[in-house]
């Protein structure tokens, strides 16, 4: 204390110019608009320095927060955007004709899940219930048979595709109208097999096979393949014929799921004759 | 002691009258600013305490600020020279010291003293002076201007003003 006191009195001069210099600049900087801006401006550049360091390590420390607002903002831009968007669009016409009643209603829909490395390959298409999608449609695209709804959601199906081994098709050779079964074997997915075709008809490697319009899942004369193998030594009486496939099951897009306006009415008589 | 201090007074007023009744309207171009003020600190007496000469060019600063109208400028200058005035004092003090009863004037003191005295208070003055009033480095040169020639100009008045006190002076 007696340190500090003789401090003091050594630096009162010094301590007391300093004091009376504090208040003459204090007045200076309060009193006179040009002194005052020039402190304003030298102290802002100054605490403008500081305060921008500070800021930016502030920055730093709330990236993580920074990011995550900005990823939300992402997502909820990227919801506005049209690609976001599942298109509810059909187009199929119905004709109302008592001459020529429509029987067979096309929906177009979109492949959005494909599969073809399986044994029970399916697919998944963008339309569902809401429009008009329903279990045990048939799906064919513009170059052949494709596959059989099985299950339907409110805005997508699946459907097994015919490279499925549970999946039978009814054909028939477009030549002479014999009918037969077609079947994926579960090896190569550019072929399936057409069997229970009578051994007295004359079948020939390029004869077109298609559908036989028996099933009531798919119409008449839809193309499936062409044979180009056949064999008859697995069994005396029918032939077995490999057909290669129309369609390219690696690359399709679009497809018709095909309604049978009278499925209800075909199966309630079917019931009918099994019941007899 | 009373006449002392009635003298300082006496001077003080007459200085202030002469700076800002005379000098104040002297421009000269913008350069040549005396402040003749400064002496009433000068003529204080030499054996005076350090915090009283402190105190009384804060107070001489401050009443001329406030007639001038610029708060704070002259009374940062006036308070710098009373701030130095003790360690010129020693800086420049004669060999045996000062006298308690002399004065500083060029009278009791010598012209050379009195030279160097007045010199390097009224530069030191001016210079703070300018510098707060420009209070930036851009003008840096023509403020050394301003400096040069108004303390030529105050320096000038004031070896005058000894003349005119005591007439012919009488070496000591």
């Amino acid at each position: 204390m007696r340190n500090l006191l003789r401090i003091l009195v050594k630096f009162y001069p010094l301590l007391l110019f300093l004091t009376l210099e504090f208040i003459a600049f204090a007045m200076l900087f309060n009193f006179n608009t040009y002194h005052r801006a020039a402190y304003l401006n030298a102290s802002s550049a100054i605490t403008g320095g500081i305060y921008e360091r500070i800021q930016s390590l502030k920055d730093f420390f709330v990236l993580v927060k920074a990011n995550e607002q900005l990823a939300d903002e992402n997502a909820r831009i990227k919801n506005t955007l049209v690609s976001s968007y599942k298109s509810n669009r059909v187009s199929f016409s119905e004709i109302y004709d008592s001459v020529y009643e429509q029987q067979w209603k096309y929906i177009d829909c979109k492949i959005v899940y494909n599969s073809t490395g399986r044994q029970h390959n399916m697919l998944m298409i963008d339309k569902g219930s809401k429009h008009g999608i329903e279990p045990e449609m048939g799906l064919v695209s513009g170059k052949g048979v494709v596959g059989i709804i099985r299950h339907v959601s409110k805005n997508y199906s699946t459907a097994s595709s015919i490279l499925n081994t549970n999946i039978i098709i009814s054909a028939k050779l477009k030549s002479s109208d014999h009918f037969g079964v077609l079947k994926w074997d579960g090896n190569d997915t550019k072929y399936c097999y057409l069997s229970d075709i009578p051994n007295h008809i004359k079948v020939e490697n390029g004869d077109t096979i298609v559908t036989s319009g028996y099933s009531s899942i798919f119409p008449e004369g839809i193309i499936i393949g062409t044979a180009i193998d056949v064999d008859n030594s697995l069994d005396l009486s029918f032939f077995n014929i490999k057909v290669k496939l129309t369609e390219d099951f690696g690359a399709i897009t679009h497809l018709y799921a095909v309604k049978n306006l009278f499925k209800n009415e075909i199966d309630s008589l079917k019931n009918l004759v099994e019941n007899d | 002691m009373i006449r002392i201090i009635v003298r300082q007074l006496l001077y003080t007023v007459i200085l202030l009258f002469i700076q800002i009744f005379i000098l104040n309207n002297i421009g000269l171009g913008g350069y040549v600013n005396p402040y003749i003020y400064i002496l009433a600190i000068l003529y204080l007496p030499i054996q005076i305490p350090p915090w009283l000469i402190q105190v009384l060019s804060f107070v001489l600063g401050f009443v001329f600020d406030a007639i001038v109208g610029t708060p704070g400028m002259h009374t940062s200058a006036c308070v710098f020279v009373g701030f130095i005035r003790p360690y010129v004092l020693k800086y420049i003090s004669p060999r045996d010291g000062y006298d308690a009863e002399s004065e500083a004037s060029i009278k009791d003191m010598g012209l050379s003293w009195f030279l160097k005295y007045v010199i390097i208070l009224i530069v030191a003055h001016h210079t703070f002076l300018f510098f707060v009033e420009s209070f930036n480095a851009v003008n840096f040169f023509r403020t050394i201007g301003r400096i040069i020639l108004s303390g030529l100009f105050t320096i000038t008045l004031t070896i005058l003003f000894q003349y005119l006190r005591f007439g012919k002076i009488s070496k000591r």
